[in-house]
């Protein structure tokens, strides 16, 4: 039941060994990724939460993706981190979702992780 | 193990044939021999009868009203020329009482059943009969009759045999819009034993240009209204008026083959992993119009046939919109904000349609089915069709090693070090700030 995940989650270790993944493959965590000198902190942790459908099926999707709530862009809340878009739950416990309705089709974890990577690179307001 | 006959399929005239047989024979017991092939389809196993043997008086040891004796030279003498090209799928006889007797149950049935272990015992009487298998004790098993001489035509170019194959199987078609809609009839004609039709959409009355549904079957759910047609021709069809994503994967155990009409994108990837799964044929169908005020651009038609371990997957060699896929894995509330953000449509604009391009690549369908249903030609993987030009285009492709979605994932083992509980997850931002 969770061979495909599992495959997956070994591929982004393979590129983030401290990455850890919960016992019900709902929620991957990175709890260290360096950030660009533009944000006010050195790193952030990311979380990625495995849709449903991707978990049991691993259909391609937009999994939603947290980081640290507190991320300001050259000292400004960033637009594309909406808190108005997070769900309140995961606003209390500090995190806020990436707004991106418009990366490519993404196929496994790793892609994902650097597509995650890519988008805070290029994140300007 | 023995497996599981699911169904023994015969033709009507062999039922009338064997009918008339019985009725003049009774009350004394008398025997028929049906001779066809076993199909095997994913996990069923089928009986198809097309030929009948009946012993003369002159062939019985003796024949009374509560048992029977075939000579075994009868039986080495016409079982020989029979078993060339046919099985021996059921032993058939008739008696004065109801279902099976306790001598049928006797040695005298199961020495048959040690010969040709897939053939089934069959009684009739008073107009009523069934077949059952022996594995630990007698197991009734369904018949579907078949009334071949209705499709004499198509007979005449398919054989009996392939038509028996059309009325056993089993076909759910995966959105029933203006493409869906016109294959359910196609098959329908073509003698297809069993739908299954899903989509969770209602007409509206813009549907009636390019599918033929009576104007009250507006507003309606599409696959239960057409449902409601097909059954006029006494067709066996399942609905399931909701996304295909939605319905369990037990929904589809039954079905032999998964057509994909839909045009939601998550909805065609759904039905590749399940026929990947479950190692089923799957077809993926679709139109596309590009047309301005001035003149159509382009008129296409695209069929896919996805078989089993053996051509590639419908994501093999995919390439789709991303805003799509976004557009239909987001929750609806949260898209609506995502449009109001960054000035997105909430919804496409209806793409355009027209019903000579659907019945066009409907037909390519059903023959598709046709083919890998009967095996009568080898199915195409890939056909393209210019309705414009009139070109049909056969596309070669080849499996993606890396595809995601029929690739085997590699089996890997977890330390404990990697799981971490749900609130470490959800708390982790904290522990870093």
């Amino acid at each position: 039941m969770y061979a495909r995940i599992d495959a997956e989650f070994k591929k982004l270790q393979s590129v983030y060994p401290e990455a850890t993944i919960t016992a019900d493959r709902e929620f991957v965590l990175i709890p260290k990724v360096r950030l660009p000198s533009k944000f006010n902190m050195p790193s952030t942790p990311v979380l990625i939460s495995v849709t449903p459908q991707y978990f049991m099926f691993g259909v391609p999707g937009i999994p939603a993706v947290y980081v640290s709530r507190a991320l300001r862009v050259r000292g400004r809340k960033s637009m594309h981190l909406d808190e108005n878009l997070t769900e309140f739950e995961m606003l209390e416990n500090g995190w806020v979702k990436l707004c991106w309705y418009n990366v490519s089709i993404i196929k496994g974890l790793r892609e994902l992780l650097a597509n995650v990577i890519l988008y805070l690179e290029r994140l300007v307001d | 193990m023995k497996q599981s006959i699911s169904l023994i399929v015969l033709p009507k005239r062999i039922v009338d044939e064997a009918i008339k047989l019985f009725e003049y024979n009774l009350p004394r017991e008398s025997l028929l021999f049906l001779f066809g092939k076993v199909e095997r389809r994913s996990k069923k196993q089928l009986l198809i009868a097309t030929e009948t043997l009946i012993p003369e008086d002159k062939d019985y040891v003796f024949k009374s009203q509560s048992g029977c004796e075939i000579s075994y030279k009868y039986i080495a003498r016409e079982f020989l020329g029979l078993l060339e090209k046919h099985e021996l799928v059921a032993t058939w006889h008739c008696h004065p009482i109801h279902g099976l007797s306790s001598i049928d149950k006797h040695d005298g049935h199961t020495v048959m059943t040690k010969v040709f272990p897939n053939q089934l015992t069959g009684y009739y009487n008073s107009g009523k009969f069934a077949f059952y298998q022996y594995k630990e004790d007698f197991e009734p098993v369904p018949h579907n009759v078949v009334d071949t001489e209705a499709y004499d035509r198509q007979v005449r170019a398919f054989t009996e045999f392939a038509q028996l194959q059309l009325a056993s199987a089993h076909v759910a078609i995966i959105g029933c819009g203006g493409l869906g809609s016109q294959l359910a009839f196609l098959l329908a004609q073509k003698g297809i034993g069993k739908l299954t039709l899903i989509d969770p959409d209602k007409w509206d009355r813009t549907s009636l240009n390019r599918v033929w549904i009576p104007h009250w079957c507006v507003g309606e759910n599409k696959a239960e209204s057409l449902a409601d047609l097909l059954r006029w021709r006494d067709l066996d069809v399942g609905t399931h008026p909701c996304r295909v994503e939605d319905l369990a994967e037990e929904r589809f155990e039954d079905a032999d083959i998964l057509v994909a009409t839909t045009d939601s994108i998550t909805g065609r990837i759904y039905v590749n992993r399940l026929a990947i799964k479950a190692e089923k044929p799957a077809i993926f169908a679709a139109t596309e119009i590009k047309a301005n005020p001035q003149n159509i651009e382009a008129m296409m038609g695209d069929c896919l046939v996805y078989l089993p371990n053996q051509t590639p997957c419908f994501e093999c060699n995919l390439s789709v919109d991303a805003m799509q896929i976004a557009r239909e894995t987001t929750e609806p509330e949260l898209w609506k904000k995502y449009a109001a953000k960054y000035g997105l449509p909430l919804d496409l604009p209806p793409s355009p349609s027209v019903v000579d391009l659907n019945i066009c690549v409907s037909s390519l369908v059903s023959d598709e089915i046709t083919k890998i249903l009967t095996g009568h030609a080898k199915p195409l993987h890939h056909l393209y069709l210019d309705f414009l030009s009139r070109h049909l285009i056969t596309i070669e492709a080849s499996r993606n090693p890396e595809c995601t979605a029929c690739k085997a994932p590699e089996k890997v083992e977890l330390r404990e070090s990697d799981l971490i509980s749900t609130e470490q997850a959800l708390t982790a931002v904290t522990r870093h700030d």
